[in-house]
């Protein structure tokens, strides 16, 4: 699984390398998301700007790490291109997550 | 544009669609779909070999999904076919709601026929002889 990890204040900004999110990785990516969440991390920022394709798996992925999180938890989701946007939009999860388009306005507007 | 058919046939494993999605995206773009319509249709026929291989052979990966595509002057049609365990019953115009204040119980699955209504202009199950057929229309 390749992911970018930068430590930025009380931040980790995870970048996921991929250019696809779907149910051929999507085990994988939220094991190894889960693993740094269970490490202590519960503010996260998640790049996924290399992302060209996001189905309900990679979803469902990304919602179980945010549950996983706890109520104290913060995702954040960077980088969504215009197509993995929809999917968001279709399933009213764009109303669970906030999204910016890099994780240096994230950064800036959590502090 | 000449009508014409093509037909796709994987094994039931989740590696192998990325390949099918590439495909249906590549067709796409011989429509006058856009681009992000195209990708909707993608991610469509995504979740339809999902369902297949999750539902209709619970993960096992030694069966056989045969996409059929056809394309016409008005419309772009899919027929997503297996041999696994049959649906329930007909499709049902399938609501997908969640209260996003209640994070632990936020849905993490179940949203793939959700999809495929809300993208596709038809969506229609049959089973015949031990044959599960998804029909996926788009129109143009």
């Amino acid at each position: 699984m390749q992911f970018e990890k930068i430590k930025k204040g009380d931040y980790l900004i995870v970048k996921f390398l991929g250019n696809r999110l779907d149910a051929n990785i999507a085990v994988e990516f939220k094991d190894a998301l889960l693993e740094i969440i269970h490490n202590g991390y519960n503010r996260l920022i998640l790049d996924i700007s290399p992302v060209e394709f996001v189905d309900s798996s990679g979803l469902g992925a990304i919602v179980s790490c945010y549950k996983a999180m706890g109520d104290q938890g913060i995702l954040i989701l960077v980088g969504l291109r215009h197509t993995v946007r929809t999917l968001f939009q279709l399933t009213r999860m764009d109303r669970i997550f906030k999204t910016f388009d890099t994780w240096q306005e994230a950064f800036e507007a959590t502090h | 544009m000449t009508p014409c058919k093509i037909k796709i046939i994987i094994s039931s494993s989740v590696k192998n669609i990325p390949l099918v999605g590439a495909i249906v995206n590549k067709l796409c773009s011989f429509t006058p779909l856009s681009e992000l319509e195209s990708y909707k249709i993608e991610l469509c026929v995504v979740e339809a070999c999902n369902n297949s291989i999750e539902h209709a052979y619970k993960n096992q990966c030694n069966h056989e999904i045969e996409i059929e595509i056809s394309l016409s002057i008005d419309q772009i049609k899919f027929q997503i076919c297996d041999y696994g365990k049959p649906m329930n019953g007909q499709i049902k115009v399938t609501k997908f709601e969640f209260d996003p204040n209640d994070i632990k119980n936020l849905p993490e699955g179940g949203m793939g026929l959700y999809i495929m209504n809300c993208i596709m202009d038809e969506v229609r199950y049959q089973r015949g002889r031990g044959k599960n057929i998804l029909t996926l229309v788009k129109k143009y």
